[in-house]
């Protein structure tokens, strides 16, 4: 499903911290390119700078200096609100810890992350109805966050960032809380969603199995790429 | 291991430091208002004490029509008597710099003897001048508030005419803090010098008497007679003796101490209980804050907890820590308090009272004060503490081992969200709110409640000073059906006032009254009491019954509600009468709440008692089309005719328009501080709890903008249940405050000024919104990755 149109451009991106009086460099100069379509591995150990690079990515967060260009726009300099507006029409975000509404049913939780664009209900239903068939668990759309598993909360939060149809999928760590069986699931359905539907997906884990099913990897160590491995589906 | 546990919990607590001081200082100032109000009455009730004494206040007070002072110069000699003044009282007005026309008490006195009853204390200046009687003396506070000087001008108008008069003196006199005043100007219009300001003035009584009895008559008369006593004499023998030399000439009305001092100390056992209840709006804030606080400690550390439970600490342990701690806390907090609001209050009545030259004398606080607020302070507390720690017991300590939720996270679709959909509300915002607040109910019944609270207080003052202002007006449309009110100098018969007022063209009919001061045996012991002589079944007036019936046989009589309580008279009760040199039986049919404070006899069978015809007023309907101010002048004009007073005179509003903004301004703020307060502190906590979800809805591609409307929406929900609420619960605060009221007026009834709730609705809703806007601020800097990544939501 990759494509040779580039969709991201990250150029020399560094990010420093300051934490009391010393300053941690968490990004220190990364540059690379993501393709249309493509499923991106982002791989290091704690505090090797993934999550940081994700925050870039996903304009949560701004870098020290280096800019990130998505579809040709110029994330690294948006105020908050420009990459609020980013967020809510160009990626779709999904967590560790899910962070669904624990009010809400898992139905709702997809809902309320299309519901700012979807004014049509039945419109919203059908579209957060059909991801999360997509997910497998359209069987749960009625159970609250509580009344589910892990991995089933995951897929919530998938079908989610996924129900938005925005070019790309950013998860952080989306199986970090999941067992091993989950957790290969996981991986399985997001590789099946990306040769489905052609988003572009940026996972970051710390679980080097995933690059069996990603089409690449990017190690990090200590903020900066420490080496980049293309996909063997076989291997 | 316990004191582990007890560390623990210690670095919990104040790990919400903000919000634990924040709560404290609620019950802070609860205890400290409760002491320190506690501290003022004593006070105040020596202080007065003091000052009467230190201004000779009488024991004794009778108003007559006109006794000339040689006649009465025997009372001095009577036995028990310390010190007599005597003196004319009219109600005049004064013109000064800036202020037109301003009602005046202007008291006629012998200029070469300061009064030995009611002192004037000079503050500046000089007493009289005897040589140059347009000198007069002007109360401090009134000179001061009217910027009136030694060496001011003014322009006295009485009986119609005007002359110029200087400051020479400024004196302090209590006179005009007393709830007496000259009964016999005040008929049907009870407290019109109540709380108006009005001015008093000490001239030279030949002045007065010139315009009084311009042409005829005799000059050297009095109105009033105060008379103190020595200590130790029965004052029944001394009353009977004063009244025995003001003989054979009638006497409008009596006071005695009970009427000149008492009163206000009556007062202050009703402001005791007001006292209470504001104390204990403050404590039952206080609880609701401290309950949030609590629960968002308990809440925010549930998985803390739950490993502390799965290390074997019970329940009871976990909840005994967090009692003990808090309990410590509030203990120390009512500790700082007590020693606080005892000088806080005494300085703070001393300046009230220094305001008004008195002295603030010293009074020793009852103990029982210091125990009830070493027991309520910490209490407060541990009851608001207990409920929200009884949660420990659901936190299972499994679910804290492996991360998960330790409440309960998720509700059903709650009704308002069904009404939300039905009224075609059915946004995620909205979804969201109602949810988070139907799933944290008692969170959003502490801001209903708190809202009410301070809607229900600022409700309260605005019925109270449209209530106090329409009281009277109320009442005078109801029950007085004339125009005009007619005083006479000195009791005329009938012929006389045909005479008198015949020739006016605009009078319709008149119907004539008599007012007189007498004794009365209720209960074996003689009381000096006044008797309102009319025609009850004319078509000039109705009567306000309480309880019992009207006037219809002779023999018969009605009682003002304030007299019969202090009498101990209920219907049906036989009195025992003086009128004239008669002593009748009569039979009390009916208690009335009125202006006066009289009893109410039928003016026929009262003249069949008397050796002549006394009427010593009139009340009058003009005909039809006249202009009742054009009438009112022309019989004022007349020589027998001391006052002449409109029916829109009588019933105007006690409170200046400034002194009922001033009541409703203060009553409003008060309710919109405790409203800030409450609503402050639970938004603050209900958005840290939600930081996690609110960030997630940025995080989403939610803008602040839209996050801050969803913390306004939740306030304007709870702004609409919280004012609908404040409605009943003001009108229950104004039951309490009616008992107060009913004290100054009897037929006291809260009036509401719809304008003004509406004003009040907007008023609470402005404020609930500008409590929210620390809430939104912090909303608006939050650190959405640190928040998403470091808080579990699920």
């Amino acid at each position: 499903m990759t494509s040779s149109t580039s969709l991201v451009q990250i150029e020399d991106i560094k990010k420093d911290y300051t934490l009391g009086e010393t300053i941690v460099h968490a990004l220190r100069g990364i540059s690379f390119e993501i393709m249309e379509g493509e499923f991106l591995a982002i791989l290091g150990q704690s505090g090797s700078g993934k999550t940081t690079l994700l925050n870039m990515l996903s304009a949560l967060d701004v870098p020290t200096s280096g800019r990130v260009v998505v579809a040709g726009t110029d994330i690294s300099n948006m105020s908050r609100d420009e990459r609020t507006h980013f967020r809510r029409t160009s990626v779709g975000l999904v967590f560790q810890f899910y962070n669904l509404f624990p009010t809400l049913t898992a139905l709702e939780n997809v809902e309320i992350g299309i519901a700012l664009d979807i004014k049509d209900k039945q419109e919203l239903r059908r579209r957060a109805s059909h991801y999360l068939e997509l997910v497998g668990i359209l069987d749960k759309a009625t159970n609250y966050p509580s009344q589910m598993s892990g991995g089933e909360q995951q897929r919530v939060a998938i079908a989610r960032g996924l129900a938005k149809q925005s070019p790309i999928l950013i998860l952080d760590e989306p199986t970090g809380n999941l067992d091993a069986e989950t957790s290969d699931a996981i991986w399985a359905l997001l590789k099946e969603l990306n040769t489905k539907t052609g988003a572009t997906i940026i996972a970051v884990t710390h679980q080097i199995s995933v690059s069996r099913v990603a089409d690449r990897s990017i190690f990090l160590r200590s903020g900066k790429v420490y080496g980049v491995s293309e996909s063997n589906e076989e291997g | 291991m316990a004191g582990t546990l007890l560390r623990k919990t210690r670095k919990e607590i104040f790990g919400q430091k903000g919000k634990v001081i924040s709560s404290l200082t609620l019950v802070f100032i609860g205890v400290f208002c409760f002491v320190a109000f506690s501290a003022m009455f004593p006070v105040m009730r020596v202080s007065l004490d003091a000052t009467y004494e230190t201004y000779a206040s009488p024991d004794f007070m009778a108003v007559a029509y006109a006794v000339p002072r040689e006649h009465i110069s025997g009372i001095k000699d009577i036995e028990g008597v310390e010190g007599v003044t005597s003196r004319y009282h009219i109600f005049g007005e004064a013109s000064f710099t800036g202020h037109d026309e301003n009602p005046a008490d202007i008291y006629g006195i012998d200029p070469n003897t300061p009064p030995e009853v009611f002192k004037l204390i000079l503050s500046e200046g000089t007493y009289l001048d005897p040589m140059n009687n347009h000198t007069i003396l002007v109360e401090r506070s009134f000179a001061s508030s009217n910027g009136l000087a030694l060496g001011s001008e003014l322009i006295l108008k009485v009986f119609g005419s005007e002359f110029e008069v200087e400051v020479v003196g400024i004196v302090n006199s209590i006179e005009h803090l007393l709830p007496h005043r000259n009964p016999k100007q005040l008929i049907h219009a009870p407290s019109r010098a109540t709380f108006s300001s009005i001015a008093p003035i000490w001239i030279d009584i030949s002045v007065l008497q010139d315009f009084l009895y311009a042409g005829s008559g005799e000059k050297d008369v009095v109105n009033e007679i105060l008379v103190r006593f020595e200590n130790g004499y029965n004052q029944t023998v001394i009353f009977n003796h004063i009244l025995s030399e003001i003989e054979p000439y009638p006497i409008v009305t009596t006071l005695e101490t009970n009427d000149l001092r008492s009163a206000e100390l009556q007062r202050f056992e009703i402001a005791d209980e007001a006292v209470v209840l504001f104390s204990g709006l403050i404590f039952v804030v206080a609880v609701f804050v401290v309950y949030t606080t609590v629960s968002r400690i308990i809440q925010s550390n549930s998985r803390s907890i739950g490993i502390s439970k799965s290390l074997g600490y019970s329940d009871a342990a976990i909840q005994r820590a967090y009692l003990l701690w808090l309990g410590v806390l509030a203990l120390i907090t009512t500790l700082i308090a007590i020693p606080l609001g005892e000088p806080g209050g005494q300085v703070f009545i001393s300046s009230i009272l220094t305001m008004y030259s008195m002295e603030a004398q010293t009074a020793a606080l009852s103990p029982i004060i210091y125990i009830v607020a070493l027991i309520v302070g910490p209490c407060s507390v541990l009851v608001a503490t207990y409920f929200p720690t009884r949660r420990i017991t659901g936190y299972e300590p499994i679910r804290a081992i492996r991360g998960w939720m330790m409440e309960k996270g998720y509700v059903g679709e709650p009704i308002l969200e069904k009404i939300g959909e039905k009224a075609g509300i059915s946004g995620y915002g909205f979804k969201y709110i109602v949810r988070s607040m139907s799933l944290n109910k008692m969170r959003a019944a502490l801001l209903i409640i708190g809202i009410s609270l301070g809607g229900a207080v600022a409700f309260m003052g605005t019925t109270l000073v449209t209530g106090y202002n329409t009281s009277i007006a109320t009442y005078m449309y109801q029950y007085e059906q004339w125009d005009l009110l007619v005083d006479f100098k000195q009791p005329l018969n009938t012929t006389q006032v045909e005479n008198l007022l015949a020739p006016i063209e605009g009078i319709d009919i008149y119907e004539p009254y008599l007012k007189l001061g007498t004794t009365a045996v209720v209960d074996e012991e003689e009381r000096l009491v006044s008797v309102l002589c009319l025609n009850s079944d004319g078509s000039l007036h109705r009567f306000n019954l309480e309880s019992g019936r009207t006037i219809q046989n002779t023999g018969e009589i009605l009682v003002d509600i304030t007299i019969a309580e202090m009498l101990g008279i209920s219907a049906n009760d036989a009195v025992n009468l003086t009128l004239g040199n008669s002593s009748i039986v009569s039979t009390v049919v009916g208690i009335v709440s009125s202006p006066l404070n009289v009893f109410y006899m039928e003016f026929a069978e009262a003249m069949s008692y008397l050796h002549q015809e006394m009427i010593s007023g009139a009340f009058v309907r003009i005909t039809t089309g006249s202009d009742p101010d054009a009438v009112a002048d022309e019989v004022f004009a007349l020589t027998d005719v001391e006052n002449s007073m409109t029916k829109l005179q009588a019933s105007s509003g006690t409170l200046s328009e400034t002194q009922g903004t001033a009541i409703s301004v203060g009553m409003a703020a008060m309710a919109m501080i405790l409203l800030l307060a409450v609503v402050w502190n639970i938004v603050s906590i209900s958005t840290s709890e939600r930081t996690p979800e609110l960030a997630q809805l940025e995080a989403l591609g939610w803008s602040r903008n839209m996050l801050t409307r969803l913390l306004l929406v939740e306030v304007l929900i709870v702004s609409c249940f919280g004012i609908i609420l404040s409605i009943p619960l003001g009108q229950l605060f104004t039951g309490f405050l009616n008992e107060f009221m009913k004290t100054y007026i009897p037929f006291y009834e809260p009036s509401i000024d719809f304008a003004m709730v509406l004003v009040i609705g907007l008023l609470t809703i402005f404020t609930a919104i500008i409590a929210v806007i620390p809430a939104a601020r912090k909303l608006r800097r939050i650190d959405i990755d640190r928040v998403i990544r470091e808080r579990l939501m699920s």
